[in-house]
């Protein structure tokens, strides 16, 4: 019971991947895009949530697009230096499933009001005194590591390659798809 | 279940005998163990349902409720061994 609770919060893709994966991922992400943006935490990259103004349904979705097409692309490409014999759909499929932690950041964010920016330069201690700001920081890390570790498993499940190729591969490719995806977001909204 | 390795050294055995039970005819020799012999009982049992699945992947993966990617890379664990037991 116990490794099978660890199995599906750590290894989903051992039992789901390809278009089951891809359509669970893509209805979990957009319920995600909905509260994030009324709850004001804009996804706006592919390891990154933080708490934003003036966003919009179709902006926050843009953000969602952009990421997702940015890592997955990225990450096939990486993928075929180190096996060429996997399924786009299942690269695809658990790495848009892996998105799920981020519903709970985006929970959270109704909790968290942040300090105005002069206020901090003001006072920095300040911070402490805003206990939902705090709780979402405090929260970021462990659902952001939770998160590339369920993009390890997908990129390891997919490619089926194991030992220091797939970890050069899986780093490199989370670093090129994160500067990309900024990139894009920066230029394109 | 069929023993492929020596309890004592655990180097491969080969087979000495075999006998008909029909005539009690013996014969003796020194066989190689088929490739298959030598893999676990669990990639066995692997290999048979995976033909009787007609080799489908999708198949064994709904009947195994694991992901296609999960059953495809048993199924190269499985290729890997009987490589090795080829070398």
């Amino acid at each position: 019971m116990k490794n099978n609770i660890s199995e599906w919060l750590f290894n989903p893709f051992k039992r789901i991947a390809g278009y089951e994966a891809f359509f669970t991922g893509l209805f979990i992400s957009l319920v995600t895009v909905v509260i994030g943006t009324f709850s004001g935490i804009a996804f706006d990259g592919v390891i990154d949530a933080h708490l934003g103004n003036d966003l919009t349904i179709l902006k926050s979705f843009l953000y969602l697009v952009i990421s997702v097409i940015t890592l997955v692309l990225v990450m096939y490409f990486a993928g075929t230096f180190i096996n060429t014999g996997f399924r786009f759909i299942d690269l695809l499929g658990t790495m848009t499933l892996a998105r799920a932690p981020f519903l709970i950041i985006a929970l959270a964010g109704f909790f968290a009001k942040s300090p105005e920016l002069e206020e901090m330069i003001k006072n920095p201690v300040i911070i402490f005194h805003y206990t939902g700001f705090m709780v979402l920081i405090f929260l970021s890390l462990p659902i952001l590591i939770w998160y590339i570790v369920l993009l390890y498993r997908a990129f390891k499940i997919t490619t089926g390659a194991n030992g220091t190729k797939l970890i050069a591969a899986f780093v490199v490719g989370l670093i090129v798809s994160e500067v990309l995806s900024k990139t894009f977001i920066f230029l394109l909204l | 279940m069929l023993p492929v390795y020596c309890p004592s050294c655990h180097s491969q055995l080969k087979v000495k005998c075999l006998k008909c039970e029909n005539c009690q005819t013996e014969v003796n020799g020194l066989y190689e163990m088929p490739a298959l012999a030598l893999l676990p009982e669990a990639d066995q049992r692997f290999v048979i349902r995976f033909v009787l699945n007609s080799g489908s992947l999708k198949e064994m993966a709904s009947e195994l409720k694991l992901s296609y990617p999960t059953v495809r890379n048993m199924l190269n664990e499985i290729i890997e061994k009987l490589k090795s037991y080829e070398k």
